[in-house]
């Protein structure tokens, strides 16, 4: 299936150059002296009073250059390693860094806790569709040191890659000691990373000490690094399309160039997540119509120009509950997205935009997804497919349904969708009228009750264990 | 906005030329032996004992080049009439001749009646994102005359374009009479037709009397005609995508030949549906991912070929009730025609396949349709909407909110949907936490208490139920 294009060729030559032009003539604000120095180094002019940087245009086109176009994000279980690249397969994963949970039962809003993580985490790992997990934040432990209490629990509940949002360049140092606990050694760690972390510039045009002490020591030992923007049309950038498209991408771009200088070749990640401000109530959307156009045209930019790996923000609704509208705005916020190429689209499981994970979601978005790599499948077209003998057997009034050509293609042309309800209203009633979200629930309950990843060895668990009592 | 083509022009170029092959080397069987005649004369290969007829590459080509790509659907009130074009606006119309109806007050499923008629007419009105529609099949009337029944009750109760599938040739030219009561004669009916039809090439390669009766009849008063396939995939059509798309490529144009042939220039739209064997039940499915990706195929095949108007199947679902599934199937199966550029989605109201009305599901399908609207106005790309100057006058740390730039773009910008909720959790719990069927529940009975869509004159209110009356 071709690629879909949003943005004409010029259109995105002008996102771009302006991009770089921001960079060059407003520049960005870096709150880190060291960081500073080093920029200062690589030939960016540097204003040590005002904290300014601007950065020449062939600075930041040299050092984005330098960011792998494959990134692999590893699993506890190879067999869950994604390969990030051009052209490559397109993941899937939640929020990372939500504090609400909706019970999978009684559908009630709380805060989360440790024990939601873990069945969020076992959940996660037992939908075929969603690639790699997220944290939540769990208001039932140490707030200071939650960041790297999660790991843990994610490492023992799922197989597959996650991503984590560390508080700061110590607490990745801790996470980095938790995940060699697993991984054995730095140069299996550096090759198949099995978490990777999400840090932010702060719009508009602010890289704060902590952001660049989580992105220069992930770069350090080959975590990647999911460099988000989180610019809010009409608040901390313009109101328009057009403005927003073109600061998160300066912005991202600016991350990744302090990323590469400091350590070329580090894995990193393109990840607008930008927001809408609503005028009449001063509210943050994340996904209305112009969202989609937003995040649709970061995808775009970034294939069209360097090529490295896109997370962007698709399943995504601003609906309290998964009720229709989470439904329209997640397959309306994904398709274009999609349909562009970006690597990863996000936010799967994940209501109210960031805020809140939500089970019964997550199992109706693992069938979205399911849906949506059907249509990137696409379809084959030759006298075969086409069926010509068939139709040539099939006189006018006949039928296809015991044809040859029928046999051999029923099985794999469709998608088989596990919780929709098909066939007639008799059927359907007769066997209790359920609705799209109890099918959901149904499916999460018996995932949790008969899937169990695989543990992880006594000794490793041990040894995990003692490096979080040694926070405190 | 780019349009999007998910073929390349080497499989549109092998789907139209296996469905010209088609035509050619089989043809269709036509049932009438008049038409039959009419197409000898005009150059097509006929065998008078077997009903087949074949058509020859280049009078398919004259007849095409002979179909409008401009298609005028007048309504009872002006500024509703549509304008379909190549690049035109996207329209939107509801299901049609349905026998169920979601009860409003109650949300039960019930036989649709002549009461339902002008309920739905009355919210087609006032919803400002539905651009035409249909009626359902009231149960409460004549059974044969139901089809010319709905007419009189509908006009009354809106001013948009109607649509009908009339039940015979006959039938039709009693339609045409009751139009013509409103807009007062032929020249003016055929200037801005306020009715449309619609008619089936039936599966496979089948022309039957009454629908050719049809065709030809439209052609004579210039009502527009959507020419309708109704093929099954694994039933009375190849099981594959590839198979399918180009059988009901070829079916479709065999139709518009018939009625371009006898009233060359007759005003016709192309609307290939799509079903899908469900191997496990026998049913046609509508909502699978795949009728999707057939409704887009099928979208970019016509307008890369002729480029004459297209209607795609779009809010076409397989669940019975408006659930999260319904959400789900739609929003696949209108945003993909949309994005290929589609002049029609069609389908909006409807449940269970095109057996089920809701009143419910039509108002979030205005709203679905508004984003849809939006997608496609795309967004401009300049040194203005990208805000350089604002960029440059707020800087690192700064804020957007009261900037010139953000004043100007704001109102403009944004859609701003009717039932979605927005904002904090307790804001929402504070106004009651209603989902979105609630709000369009909410929305659906104000529109009834306060809408009173313009009436006709009394005069024409007297004929059209006087013509009503003839039938008994």
């Amino acid at each position: 299936m071709n690629r879909f294009s949003l943005l004409s060729e010029q259109e995105v030559q002008k996102l771009h150059s302006a991009s770089l032009d921001i960079l060059n003539t407003i520049g960005l604000k870096v709150e880190s002296e060291k960081v500073r120095k080093m920029l200062e180094e690589a030939g960016a002019k540097v204003d040590h009073e005002t904290m300014m940087v601007h950065f020449p245009p062939n600075l930041v086109d040299e050092s984005v250059k330098k960011a792998p176009k494959k990134v692999i994000y590893g699993g506890r279980n190879p067999e869950n390693d994604l390969v990030l690249e051009p052209g490559g397969d397109i993941f899937c994963r939640p929020t990372t860094g939500a504090e609400g949970y909706i019970d999978l039962e009684t559908g009630e809003y709380r805060l989360a806790t440790m024990s939601d993580l873990k069945e969020w985490t076992r959940l996660t790992d037992g939908l075929e569709n969603i690639d790699y997990c997220g944290s939540l934040y769990p208001s039932d432990v140490d707030a200071d040191t939650r960041d790297i209490r999660m790991m843990s629990v994610m490492l023992q509940n799922t197989e597959k890659h996650f991503v984590l949002q560390p508080y700061s360049g110590e607490h990745l140092e801790s996470m980095v000691e938790l995940a060699l606990a697993v991984m054995g050694s730095k140069e299996e760690l550096k090759k198949r990373p099995i978490f990777n972390v999400l840090t932010s510039i702060l719009s508009p045009l602010e890289l704060l000490e902590y952001a660049s002490d989580i992105i220069i020591t992930a770069g350090k030992y080959g975590i990647p690094v999911e460099m988000n923007t989180m610019v809010i049309a009409g608040g901390t950038g313009p109101v328009t399309v057009a403005g927003t498209t073109l600061l998160s991408h300066a912005e991202a771009l600016a991350g990744i160039t302090v990323a590469e200088i400091a350590n070329p070749g580090a894995p990193m990640v393109y990840r607008p997540a930008p927001m809408v401000l609503e005028m009449s109530t001063g509210i943050s959307l994340m996904a209305t119509v112009e969202n989609a156009m937003i995040t649709a045209s970061g995808a775009q930019l970034i294939r069209d120009t360097y090529g490295i790996p896109t997370n962007i923000v698709g399943y995504v609704t601003d609906s309290l509950t998964h009720d229709g509208q989470a439904m329209i705005e997640k397959v309306f916020n994904a398709l274009p997205t999609l349909f562009i190429g970006a690597n990863i689209v996000s936010l799967v499981g994940t209501i109210q935009n960031c805020y809140t994970m939500d089970p019964l979601q997550l199992v109706i978005d693992d069938e979205i997804v399911g849906m949506t790599k059907r249509i990137l499948r696409g379809f084959e077209i030759n006298d075969d497919t086409m069926g010509l003998e068939a139709l040539a057997r099939v006189g006018p009034g006949g039928n296809f349904l015991s044809d040859d050509h029928t046999l051999k293609y029923f099985k794999t042309e469709y998608y088989r969708p596990r919780i929709f309800n098909r066939g007639t209203r008799e059927i359907w009633q007769s066997k209790g009228g359920k609705d799209l979200n109890e099918n959901a629930r149904e499916r999460a309950k018996a995932i949790l009750r008969e899937h169990k990843p695989a543990p992880l060895a006594d000794d490793v668990v041990k040894e995990l264990d003692s490096i979080i009592k040694r926070l405190g | 906005m780019n349009r999007f083509s998910p073929l390349s022009e080497q499989e549109v170029q092998k789907l139209h030329s296996a469905s010209l092959s088609i035509l050619h080397t089989r043809g269709l069987q036509i049932e009438s032996k008049k038409v039959r005649k009419m197409l000898e004369e005009a150059g097509a290969k006929v065998n008078h004992e077997t009903m087949m007829v074949r058509f020859s590459p280049n009078l398919v080509d004259e007849a095409m080049k002979k179909t409008p790509q401009r298609v005028v659907f007048g309504a009872r009130n002006p500024k509703y009439d549509l304008v379909l074009e190549p690049g035109g606006n996207t329209y939107n119309r509801t299901t049609a001749g349905t026998e169920g109806y979601i009860d409003l007050e109650t949300g039960k499923y019930r036989h649709a009646q002549l009461c339902d008629v002008k309920e739905w007419a009355i919210l087609v009105d006032a919803l400002e994102n539905i651009s035409y529609y249909g009626a359902p099949n009231p149960s409460d009337v004549p059974p044969d005359i139901r089809d010319i029944h709905t007419m009189p009750m509908a006009l009354k109760n809106s001013e948009k374009h109607f649509f009908l599938q009339p039940y015979s040739g006959e039938h039709l030219e009693l339609m045409v009479e009751l139009a013509l009561a409103i807009v007062g004669n032929k020249e003016e009916l055929k200037k801005r037709p306020i009715f449309n039809v619609l008619t089936s090439v039936t599966s496979p390669l089948q022309l039957l009397e009454y629908a050719s009766d049809i065709l030809i009849t439209a052609g004579k008063y210039g009502i527009p005609v959507e020419v309708n396939s109704m093929a099954i995939a694994g039933g009375t059509a190849p099981i594959t995508i590839a198979g399918f798309t180009m059988l009901s490529h070829a079916e479709v144009l065999a139709g518009i030949i018939v009625a371009e042939i006898a009233n060359p220039g007759a005003p016709v739209v192309y609307r290939p549906l799509s079903m899908i064997m469900d191997m496990s039940t026998g049913i046609g499915l509508m909502g699978a991912v795949e009728n999707a990706m057939i409704a887009a195929a099928q979208a970019q095949l016509m307008r890369e070929t002729y480029g004459i108007p297209t209607n795609l199947f779009g809010q076409g679902v397989d669940t019975f009730i408006t659930d999260g599934q319904s959400m789900i199937e739609r929003t696949f199966n209108t945003l993909l025609p949309a994005l290929v550029g589609a002049n029609i989605v069609s389908g909006s109201g409807g449940l269970e396949h095109v057996y089920t009305l809701d009143p419910v599901q039509l108002v979030i399908d205005d709203e679905i349709m508004g984003m849809t609207k939006r997608i496609l106005r795309g967004f401009e790309i300049n040194d203005d909407t990208m805000g350089l100057d604002a960029l440059a006058r707020v800087g690192p740390g700064g804020n957007f909110l009261s900037d010139d730039h953000t004043l100007k773009y704001f109102k403009t910008e944004y859609y701003r949907p009717r039932i979605f909720n927005r904002g904090t959790r307790e804001i929402w719990q504070s106004k009651g936490g209603k989902d979105l069927n609630e709000n369009a529940r909410e929305r659906a009975k104000a529109i009834l208490r306060e809408h009173k869509p313009t009436p006709l004159a009394e005069d024409v209110v007297k004929e059209l139920d006087s013509i009503i009356k003839r039938l008994g």
